[in-house]
């Protein structure tokens, strides 16, 4: 069984005066496997935040389903839901999303405090997910005192340490420079390597060169996909590229 | 650029903002409103011709115009802080500092305008009110003349004209020193965390501790009237202090506490407590100073007002008073006065009754063991007794018992006689002058002329007045002019309907211009011709008590508005990220309400405390005033209380809704 099912999902959006409908998911449909490191691709607009969103629970689909682990994600009640994001997903996002009312080690373990964690059992967690990213000599600071490159290696800590089944990435190196991009990415695969299934949607080719599949999204429906298999990273890129070209000059489609 | 721009971008920047700058308007349509009915009644011809009354309202108008300059200055720098970021995308877009300054004195201008226009009309319109109301409360003639106070009108304009200008000044200083991308930053620059300042947060529990030392300790009216004002200053200090370094302090001690720290219903508000603290320790601190000050104002001022009956008897311990001085060994004449008054009385109708008739020579005195010597040169804290010398024969006939006293003796009444410090003492010395002690306790005299007297009094009954006259020497050679001479005191109720009683105290007053053979002086003081300046004096304070007030309570609602505006916006952001990183709604909104409550109600709590501890000192206070009524001021102090935390938990649920709105809103 995939970890991640997602079958025919559609969401339409209603402006908020009832008149036009927007369609920003059609009928998408891909699941992913454990231990899978997938991208999903597309052009601003072309639905990938709302399709991470619904993925995520923070937003309901007009129709169909997304299954985690065999459970149906859209079906949680609101009340359990923030629970179920809690315990089952990791989240990291584009602008870190880090509180500047807490220092990062504060930071990293909200979800646990929040799951009623005993602290002393928190550090044992943090202790390798902080050496792993290296961030260990940073954990007494604030967000507002380190660099993008480790807000979001703080953010990352923060979506391991409760060891989530699925890590959902929204434009992780969005808001990075190309040094502090590679580092993370590079963070991000030796984290899969370790068994940790990734969604990331991202804009960046070089992003999503690091993933073993690429999903690429146009108007709201899956336009293809790309598995990376033996080739070298290099290779992939160069594939992802004219993938994207085709793309936006509105190919057809092809396996 | 095309004329009317300017003026145009300035209201467009106007409407805009409307959530900032209504509240803002409004504050200045109200201080407007305040301070010209304030005016109108200091200038108000009624006012004028009254002494007691127009001091006091004068003193009303320094207030309001000191508080509105604070206030307005204060408000101002909430809004500005808000519109530096639409300033810095202005100037981004090409908009020239000098621009954007001339766009701002044409908003400037606008709220001035509007404001002091509204706020004037608006005034005149309430100045009917409110000196029905003052009126009402002082028992004048409610067909009083009601007018519009040109005065008034000027001095509003000119006042708020001053202020708009000074606030223009400042918002243009802090444009011209900011670079754009600054202003773009402007609301959210200060992200910092706050230092735990310990020797700050020592400095405040000292303070604070000294101002309630004193207040808590301080043992006579006259010490609390020279220490007051310091102790207020100290815990004005304290406050600031505390609430700014010490509440970090303690946040950071609760955080350092892993295991209480990490607990889901901790967590967030400890760290969600540091950063408010931070931005609004200071707006707190005002806070729980303008509670302070209006619940003191208006508890100590409807007390005195509702306790006025008391404090007239406890001035005029009967309804008239009339004593008579003579130089000590003068042959006075104590006869022909009294027949002078009795014939008075009868002649008008009237009858006296508790009818008290005595001589005394009374001395003011420090003492130092059983000495008691002059206190002109002692400090002031310690206490001072009041001597009066009487004769056995006044006593037996103002007590109905009897001490024996020989030649050189002296029968003493007090309450240090009675101390155990006194319990050896055989003789006491007066100004060098050495009394055997003939015995001590039984029936004071307790004459009302010396009940309103704040220092120990102490009665001494002396065979017969001479043997006072070397005490009366002495005391006059150390004193100079200073003593009082030996008196004649002639004290009396009379019976009739007030007007007849007031007729027989007009007639009577002109006693004071006779000539008595050997008097030196005549004093007269009735109860019912002081009643009048009694209700100027004590209506007006206790009008102003709650006009202040009022303008306190429209001072601390706003601080409050304006402070849940400020932090909703910044709270927005991160209850949002708490929400995608797992919290949920309902987790969020209880850490929202935890904060916003403790947040609310701590500067209620201080506010209280610090009236408790003010209590006594309050109390002595309000003695100096003649009010001794204890109870009667506890009774006023804890209803202030309650009515004040009940409008204060209105004003709570109202402003918490305009948060809950913005926290809230879908990101």
């Amino acid at each position: 069984m995939p970890l991640l099912e997602v079958k025919n999902l559609k969401k339409i959006y209603t402006t908020r005066f009832g008149g036009a409908q927007v369609q920003a998911l059609r009928n998408v449909s891909f699941s992913v496997e454990r231990g899978e490191y997938v991208a999903i691709m597309g052009e601003s607009g072309s639905g990938k935040t709302t399709l991470l969103n619904i993925i995520a629970s923070l937003d309901r689909p007009t129709a169909g389903k997304v299954l985690l682990a065999g459970e149906d994600v859209t079906s949680i009640p609101e009340k359990q839901l923030s629970v179920f994001r809690r315990k089952k997903l990791g989240f990291v996002f584009q602008e870190f999303n880090l509180l500047d009312t807490f220092c990062n080690r504060d930071n990293i373990y909200l979800p646990l405090v929040l799951s009623g964690e005993n602290h002393k059992k928190m550090e044992e967690k943090l202790t390798p997910i902080a050496k792993k990213l290296q961030i260990d000599d940073i954990l007494e600071k604030f967000p507002y005192e380190i660099s993008g490159g480790q807000k979001q290696r703080c953010a990352v800590a923060r979506a391991l340490i409760t060891g989530p089944q699925l890590i959902l990435a929204d434009e992780p190196t969005g808001a990075l420079d190309s040094r502090a991009s590679d580092n993370l990415l590079d963070m991000f695969s030796q984290i899969n390597e370790d068994g940790q299934t990734i969604l990331m949607v991202t804009h960046s080719v070089k992003a999503a060169s690091h993933a073993s599949r690429v999903l690429f999204i146009r108007d709201g429906e899956v336009f293809t996909q790309l598995y990376r298999g033996e080739r070298t990273r290099e290779a992939f890129y160069a594939d992802i590229a004219s993938s994207l070209t085709l793309l936006s000059v509105g190919g057809e489609e092809h396996a | 650029m095309r004329k009317g721009f300017f003026p145009r971008l300035a209201a467009t920047g106007l409407k805009n903002n409307r959530q900032t700058y209504l509240p803002y308007f409004l504050t200045c349509t109200g201080t407007v409103m305040m301070f010209y009915n304030m005016c109108a009644l200091t200038y108000h011809a009624s006012t004028i011709q009254n002494s007691n009354l127009s001091s006091v309202m004068g003193l009303g108008m320094g207030v309001t115009a000191i508080f509105a300059v604070i206030f307005l200055f204060y408000t101002n720098s909430f809004v500005i802080k808000r519109r530096k970021k639409e300033f810095g995308l202005y100037n981004i877009l090409g908009l020239e500092k000098k621009h954007i300054g001339i766009t701002m004195f044409f908003e400037s201008l606008y709220v001035y305008l509007g404001s002091t226009a509204l706020g004037i009309g608006l005034g005149i319109l309430f100045n009917k009110l409110v000196t029905l109301l003052l009126y009402r409360i002082l028992n004048f003639d409610p067909n009083f003349q009601f007018e519009i106070s040109p005065r008034a009108i000027v001095y509003s304009i000119v006042l708020f004209a001053g202020i708009a200008v000074a606030n223009l000044l400042f918002n243009l200083l802090q444009v011209q020193l900011a670079r754009p991308v600054q202003l773009l930053q402007g609301s959210s620059a200060g992200e910092k965390e706050p230092k735990a300042n310990w020797f700050i947060a020592v400095l405040g529990v000292l303070t604070l501790g000294a101002g309630y030392w004193i207040a808590l300790t301080i043992e006579s009216p006259m010490d609390a009237l020279a220490m007051f004002f310091v102790a207020v200053v100290l815990v004005i200090i304290g406050t600031y202090l505390l609430f700014c370094a010490g509440s970090i302090v303690i946040l950071k001690l609760m955080r350092k506490n892993k295991k209480y720290y990490y607990k889901p219903a901790h967590f967030t508000t400890v760290s969600g407590m540091i950063y408010r603290m931070k931005q609004n320790a200071a707006g707190l601190a005002s806070i729980c100073i303008l509670s302070t000050a209006v619940l003191v104002m208006i508890s100590t001022t409807v007390s005195m007002f509702v306790g006025m009956e008391d404090v007239l008897h406890t001035r005029f311990p009967q309804e008239i008073d009339i004593s008579a001085t003579y130089l000590p060994g003068a042959d006075f004449d104590r006869e022909a006065l009294l027949s002078y008054v009795e014939d008075t009385v009868t002649e008008a109708g009237r009858q006296t009754e508790n009818l008290e008739v005595f001589d005394s020579l009374t001395v003011s005195t420090q003492r130092e063991g059983n000495t008691f010597v002059s206190g002109s040169d002692s400090d002031v804290s310690s206490a001072i007794y009041l001597l009066v010398f009487l004769s056995a024969q006044d006593y037996t006939a103002l007590t109905g018992e009897q001490v024996s006293v020989e030649d050189g003796e002296i029968y003493a009444f007090g309450d240090v006689f009675e101390s155990r410090e006194a319990a050896d003492w055989e003789s006491i010395e007066i100004f060098g002058n050495p009394f055997r002690l003939a015995g001590t306790g039984g029936t004071s005299p307790e004459m009302g002329t010396y009940a309103a007297y704040l220092a120990e009094v102490c009665y001494l009954v002396v065979e017969d007045l001479d043997a006072a006259v070397p005490v009366a020497n002495a005391a006059q050679a150390e004193y100079g002019d200073l003593i009082d001479p030996f008196t004649c005191h002639i004290a009396f109720d009379t019976d009739g309907t007030e007007e007849e009683k007031a007729a027989l105290a007009q007639t009577l007053s002109q006693i004071r211009n006779m000539g008595f053979p050997e008097a030196q002086e005549i004093t007269f003081s009735s109860m019912e011709l002081s009643r009048d300046s009694f209700f100027d004096l004590y209506g007006g304070l206790f009008f102003l008590g709650i006009f202040l007030g009022a303008l306190f309570l429209m001072a601390t609602v706003l601080i409050i508005y304006y402070k849940q505006i400020v932090e909703g916006y910044d709270d927005k952001e991160r209850f949002a990220i708490m929400q995608k990183v797992g919290m949920s709604r309902r987790e969020v909104k209880g850490t929202v309400r935890t904060q916003v409550l403790i947040v609310f109600f701590i500067p209620l709590l201080a506010a209280a405390v610090h009236i408790a501890v003010a209590f006594p000192i309050l109390t002595k206070l309000l003695a100096l005033l003649n009010l001794q009524n204890v109870s009667l001021f506890g009774v006023c102090t804890v209803c202030t209380v309650l009515v004040f935390a009940l409008i204060y938990a209105i004003v709570y649920s109202m402003t918490a809704k305009v948060y809950y709105r913005i926290v809230y809103r879908r990101v």
